[in-house]
């Protein structure tokens, strides 16, 4: 018996991709976030809105990763904006090959933003870079304030958590500064943004934030161009 | 959930480094795991276990060592372990500027062949 030395990181196949995804983004001066959080969240009722309010200044499409169905994808093609939906058929995450599959059936020439909604799994996806500049996280009031500190590794690498369905806190226990302290706690970088989809109540802080976004990575492939 | 395809990762990492050294059969794959992944062990043994079938990794002793929590602090350059894992502060001068310097490995470190 002997031993060999191999020293690989076992993410290191979907990392190529992630790299290669990423090289392809910056190329088109396309802006991707990856939309994470566990499911019923709102992510769909999120994107929804967004979409519609801000399509008439910038170009959208979406991957919708889910197990089963095409519902999310059939929601957001009501938006008029191009829209593929992933089947991962059991798997609880989407990973970089997927994501680069898929690039295909867009004109990512004529795209200012993608959004990857993906899989409702408050724990796998955070391990799977995809090739986004950002991960944008949802955490809804509903699902209680002790969720940073029960599943961090999401949190940890979010640009910015979204605290959704703020219009339900009369009804819920949930305590939005506990929530942010713990946010914070584990990712001073964080960006921590409560709102509501449905009401529109404190929206524009996300749209702007996300509008600031697009631009910025416009203005960077504008540089390099 | 994912277990299963980490260990697809770890099965195809580990046979093309048993081919590429010409060995028949792997006798143990070790890998080193942070604390700050989603990484369960015993379903990650479970997992390696099928889907390692009929490879030149069937019957392998997955070992598994754990990486611990450690933060380098933005502020005073120190890296240390930290205490808990939820608060992430610097031990020597109580900075939160800090970065996981540590605990999200998740790495084929060596294979043991025949």
């Amino acid at each position: 018996m002997h031993d060999i030395n191999v020293n690989t990181s076992v993410l290191e196949a979907n990392q190529t991709l992630a790299l290669e995804n990423r090289e392809i983004f910056g190329r088109k001066g396309l802006y991707v976030f990856n939309l994470m959080s566990g499911p019923g969240a709102g992510k769909t009722t999120l994107l929804e809105r967004t979409i519609s309010e801000l399509k008439d200044r910038y170009n959208f499409a979406v991957i919708e990763g889910d197990v089963q169905s095409d519902a999310d994808a059939q929601r957001i093609g009501r938006q008029g904006v191009p829209v593929v939906q992933i089947n991962t058929g059991g798997a609880c995450h989407l990973d970089a090959r997927l994501v680069h599959n898929h690039l295909s059936h867009f004109d990512l020439d004529n795209l200012d933003c993608l959004i990857i909604e993906n899989v409702g799994n408050l724990v796998c996806p955070a391990e799977f870079d995809l090739g986004e500049q950002d991960k944008v996280m949802l955490l809804s009031v509903t699902e209680g304030d002790d969720k940073p500190r029960k599943y961090p590794v999401m949190f940890h690498v979010a640009r910015l958590v979204l605290v959704t369905k703020v219009d339900l806190l009369p009804y819920v226990d949930f305590d939005v500064d506990a929530a942010g302290k713990a946010i914070s706690s584990l990712n001073l970088d964080a960006g921590i943004v409560p709102l509501s989809a449905r009401t529109g109540e404190d929206f524009s802080r996300w749209t702007d934030w996300l509008s600031a976004r697009i631009e910025r990575v416009r203005e960077l492939s504008g540089e390099e161009g | 959930m994912h277990e299963v395809a980490l260990a697809s990762g770890i099965v195809d990492i580990a046979c093309d480094a048993a081919k590429a050294a010409g060995a028949g059969v792997i006798r143990s794959v070790h890998l080193e795991i942070g604390d700050l992944t989603c990484v369960q062990a015993e379903s990650l043994d479970f997992a390696f276990r099928a889907v390692s079938q009929g490879t030149l990794a069937e019957g392998a002793k997955l070992e598994v060592v754990s990486v611990p929590v450690a933060a380098r602090c933005q502020e005073c350059g120190a890296t240390d372990p930290v205490e808990d894992p939820l608060v992430l502060v610097c031990r020597r001068c109580s900075s939160p500027r800090v970065e996981v310097a540590r605990g999200r490995e998740l790495n084929v470190k060596h294979i043991e062949v025949d």
